[in-house]
């Protein structure tokens, strides 16, 4: 079995999975397309006026083909859908970040929790788990957003929600798992408070599969705040994101294609590139899942 | 084997009362009065009162969950606020669409994704085996109402091939929705039943087939098919949820009149009966399915059917280790 | 002089890896005679399973790859057989029994299947009911009631799956037995059990036996003949007596002065110093001299030949010691 003691995780080993990593030619892709994307979605306002290009409404300049003043030509009220796009990104990447940052720090400490301690309070733990797992992490983020109101907070707080109960499960797991191995029963046997014994000897192996789980449920936190924002439950208008501009496109693509391709476009690389992301640092990390 | 599913069946019933008291507690946070709502801007506080009482709003919290539950156990869901409609009736009609476009797209989604995975796995790194990986790259990173409004644009605008909405054309009407649905399932498929197969494929009791003189064909299909589905199963029965999940969105793009748009439309109407009623519905026939998959699973694998035979060791061992 | 029933010249089998080539085997020549047991000893990664694998040409799929040497069993040469050749001589004419019974049956077939399994690979005419009783024939050979043949590898241990996995070897009556190991995952007591039940089908049936095993008491007990195993060839090839009483190459001696000895007490084991060398880095000259104490110039510049005496080989520079120019 693969356990890193803590000695180990020194500068050399992350070198050697940097060197793993560079190996996979998809996943460096993916690294370099998310790169982009991340720095488009950062340097919007260089090349962008939020007011004037994302916001503003021009009857004169509804559905123009690219040109060299609108790259991707302009959408249904005349606005340029390159600028759209690139503050899409922004919002994109600002929601799917938050959930997976949210969803997965709580979800570390109730995982924690109920595997460290075990007993009754891991039993009541997973129950609820099981509970919140039982409705599909669509249908509760949508139940929470029907709540709380559609917007692009309570659509964070709904996904992260959504989110927490599979982190848990999965970090519980790992930690029942460590907690049975003997460098966890050997540190137990000289002594070591619990904190320490969680915070020193099982953390650290588990912190590399989660930064890989985090990484992966990005992409499907991008698709899920793209999907609630389509059915009307996300990001309202007119404000830019990749699934409402789709919803609002909905009228008008039959005629105008290009409404439907470019925004879907955008959610396919981004996501692609992601999961990209993802898996090659799942393998790079760890050899053995090939 | 009788006597798991039983118990299964008993430990299933806490967990929907969980589920119900989940959502209920969620919509009690929905700002905005429903009775305003039915009743319109203009209602007289009197109005509002009786309507109120009519619909049980006075009552506290815990009181009403109760009722509730009581009322489903008799098969009562509940009236639509808006209309007066019963929305265990409204339940009853538009399951069935629901269950048709679910059970349709897990099975494309097995009938294309397993031979893909197995083909893949067999031939790995072949051209076969680089197209499957990039299919399921790229179906995986895809939205599905996306797909579904290409399909749309494609088939139906363009092609003039399937109809772009409703279910008025019989299982014609279901094939856009179902490839809809399916796809993001298909991917999970394909690359889950690869790894298994390649996982397989490297066992000890394989290379004993091949010592036997066993061909190829009879290698896979009677040695490693088998044992690679136990995982695969697992995973069809678990995404089950997360397809009844997407079924809303996929039910939205093409208008079908399934429970997701009755959920949706509830949530914009803020009628909580008809949420209720649509959430605890999906959430029973998901659990109902993760249950059947266990027992399939348990009919595959005689490990585990001995297993249930003997059932809480398990829990038993998770202990002992403290 | 007795019938040649295998015989391998000059085997070489690479791994090819993503980082570097495995010379697995090198170079690796032996014969085994009709009707006779002939144990191979070695370390762990000697090459000892990649030599049986080779045999039965079940290398891994694209990374193992026999570069070079012939393989001829009964006359035929098995490198060059096509694969349908090579499937009816697998399990029929050359059986395997694996080191791990745990894992080398399948858990979801009936042992009783599996057992029927090799017999209508290789029986077309054989019907359901005749099948059946040889199951059970060769279940009650082995030692388990054939009532249990409806049973799952999970409800046996692991000497009772490992009887299984020899009633499958057997099953087809093979001319030759190949065991990787054959006990080295069971309980000593066990292992005694299985190695007397293994003699005892051998002699009956009349089959031939290569025995892979780093065991030298199993050795001893069970081979005719014996090839010492370093490195991917053999280095020293005899009779059991003559490997056991004048042993010759400095590896072989320090084998046997590493296993314990009852008669002599006082004596302290003397281990071999170091490890094996890396089959990617394989040392220039004999692959022994880094952990040889009689190293000499020569072993590290020159590859020995074999040194015979009366069929007792040795590749060692020992004993060619005042003839530099061979």
């Amino acid at each position: 079995m693969r356990m890193k003691g803590r000695t180990e995780r020194a500068e050399g080993q992350f070198i050697e999975i940097w060197r793993r990593f560079k190996r996979n030619k998809a996943a460096v892709a993916g690294l370099v397309v998310f790169s982009f994307v991340v720095l488009m979605a950062l340097s919007a306002d260089l090349f962008f006026n939020y007011e004037e290009d994302v916001i503003r409404q021009n009857a004169m300049e509804r559905f123009q083909p690219p040109s060299a003043e609108h790259l991707l030509g302009t959408d249904q009220y005349g606005r340029d859908m390159l600028a759209r796009i690139v503050y899409g990104a922004r919002m994109s990447l600002l929601i799917s970040l938050s959930v997976t940052v949210m969803s997965t720090l709580p979800g570390l400490v109730v995982g924690f929790i109920a595997g460290y301690f075990g007993g009754k309070l891991d039993s009541i733990l997973m129950r609820i788990c099981d509970m919140f797992m039982a409705i599909p992490a669509l249908l509760m983020a949508i139940t929470i957003v029907a709540a709380l109101g559609p917007s692009v907070t309570n659509l964070i707080i709904a996904l992260s929600i959504s989110g927490i109960p599979s982190t848990a499960r999965f970090t519980r797991s790992m930690v029942l798992r460590l907690r049975g191995e003997e460098f966890v029963e050997s540190a137990r046997a000289v002594g070591t408070s619990d904190f320490r014994i969680m915070y020193r000897h099982i953390f650290p192996n588990i912190v590399s599969l989660t930064i890989v789980n985090a990484t992966l449920s990005l992409g499907s936190m991008i698709l899920a705040s793209a999907g609630l924002s389509f059915i009307g439950l996300g990001v309202k208008p007119p404000a830019p994101e990749w699934g409402a501009m789709l919803s609002n496109a909905r009228n008008y693509f039959t005629d105008h294609p290009s409404l439907l391709l470019i925004p879907g476009a955008a959610i396919l690389i981004t996501v692609l590139s992601v999961n990209l992301l993802g898996d090659g640092l799942r393998d790079a990390l760890d050899p053995k899942t090939k | 084997m009788l006597k798991y599913i039983v118990r299964r069946l008993l430990i299933m019933l806490p967990i929907i009362l969980g589920i119900i008291f989940i959502v209920f507690s969620i919509l009690e946070f929905t700002p905005g009065d429903p009775v305003s709502m039915i009743l319109g801007q203009d209602a007289t506080p009197e109005l509002i009162k009786l309507k109120r009482e009519e619909l049980g709003l006075n009552k506290p919290f815990l009181t009403r969950y109760i009722t509730y539950v009581l009322d489903i156990v008799r098969g009562d869901f509940g009236t639509m606020y808006a209309s007066g409609n019963s929305v265990g009736e409204a339940i009853a009609r538009r399951l069935p669409v629901t269950l048709e476009l679910s059970i349709l797209s897990i099975l494309l989604a097995v009938i294309v994704g397993i031979p893909l995975g197995v083909l893949s796995a067999v031939k790995q790194y072949s051209i076969i085996d680089i197209f499957s990986i990039l299919f399921a790259m790229i179906l995986s990173a895809m939205p599905g109402f996306w797909l579904g409004l290409m399909l749309i644009l494609i088939f139906s605008t363009k092609l003039g091939l399937f109809p772009s909405f409703g279910v008025g054309d019989g299982l014609i009407s279901f094939i856009l929705p179902c490839i809809t649905l399916s796809a993001t399932y298909t991917a999970v498929i394909v690359r889950m039943t690869r790894s298994c197969m390649l996982e397989v494929i490297n066992q000890d009791y394989v290379r004993t087939a091949r010592a036997k003189g066993a061909t190829e064909s009879h290698i896979i299909g009677k040695h490693a098919l088998r044992n690679a589905m136990l995982p695969v199963l697992t995973t069809v029965g678990m995404y089950f949820g997360a397809l009844m999940g997407g079924a809303v969105i996929a039910e939205t793009v093409f208008s079908l009149p399934g429970l997701g748009t009755l959920l949706v439309s509830g949530i914009t109407a803020k009628d909580t009966p008809t949420v209720l009623g649509c959430v605890t519905v999906i959430a029973t026939s998901i659990s109902l399915i993760n249950l059947s998959v266990d027992v399939a699973y348990a009919y595959i694998d005689p490990r585990i059917k001995a297993q249930y035979a003997s059932m809480g060791l398990v829990k038993v061992k998770v202990r002992k280790r403290k | 002089m007795s019938e040649i029933l295998l015989e391998i010249k000059d085997l070489e089998v690479q791994y090819l890896t993503m980082d570097a080539t495995i010379r697995a085997v090198n170079g690796l020549s032996l014969i085994l005679n009709r009707g006779e047991t002939l144990g191979v000893v070695g370390e762990t990664g000697a090459g000892k399973t990649t030599l049986a694998l080779s045999i039965m040409q079940l290398l891994p799929k694209k990374i193992g790859r026999i570069v070079g040497g012939c393989i001829e069993f009964a006359g035929q040469s098995l490198l060059n057989a096509s694969a349908k050749a090579m499937r009816s001589v697998r399990g029929d004419e050359i059986a395997m029994i694996f080191q791990d019974p745990m894992t080398s049956l399948n858990p979801v077939m009936t042992i009783g299947d599996q057992i029927a399994e090799m017999i209508e690979l290789h029986s077309t005419d054989k019907n359901k009911k005749e099948i059946s009783v040889k199951v059970d024939e060769l279940l009650e050979v082995v030692g388990i009631p054939a009532t249990r043949k409806a049973e799952y590898p999970h409800q046996f241990s692991g000497g009772m799956r490992q009887r299984v996995v020899i009633a499958i070897a057997l099953a087809c009556n093979p001319t030759l037995l190949i065991a990787d190991e054959p006990t080295t995952a069971l309980d000593v007591t066990i292992q005694a059990q299985v190695l007397e039940m293994m003699e005892d089908l051998k002699t009956r049936l009349n089959t031939s036996m290569l025995l892979i095993t780093h065991d030298l008491g199993v050795v001893a007990a069970m081979c005719d003949s014996v090839a010492v195993m370093y490195a991917g060839r053999i280095i020293e090839y005899g009779t059991v007596e003559q490997i056991f009483d004048s042993p010759r190459h400095p590896y072989t001696i320090g084998l046997l002065n590493a296993i314990p000895n009852l008669e002599n007490k006082s004596h302290r084991l003397i281990p071999i110093e170091g490890l094996m060398p890396n089959p990617a880095l394989l040392p220039i000259g004999c692959s022994f001299h880094p952990r040889c104490k009689k190293c000499m110039e020569i072993c590290r510049r020159q590859n020995p030949i074999n040194f015979d005496d009366a069929g007792h080989r040795v590749a060692c520079h020992l004993y060619f010691s005042n003839t530099e120019d061979t």
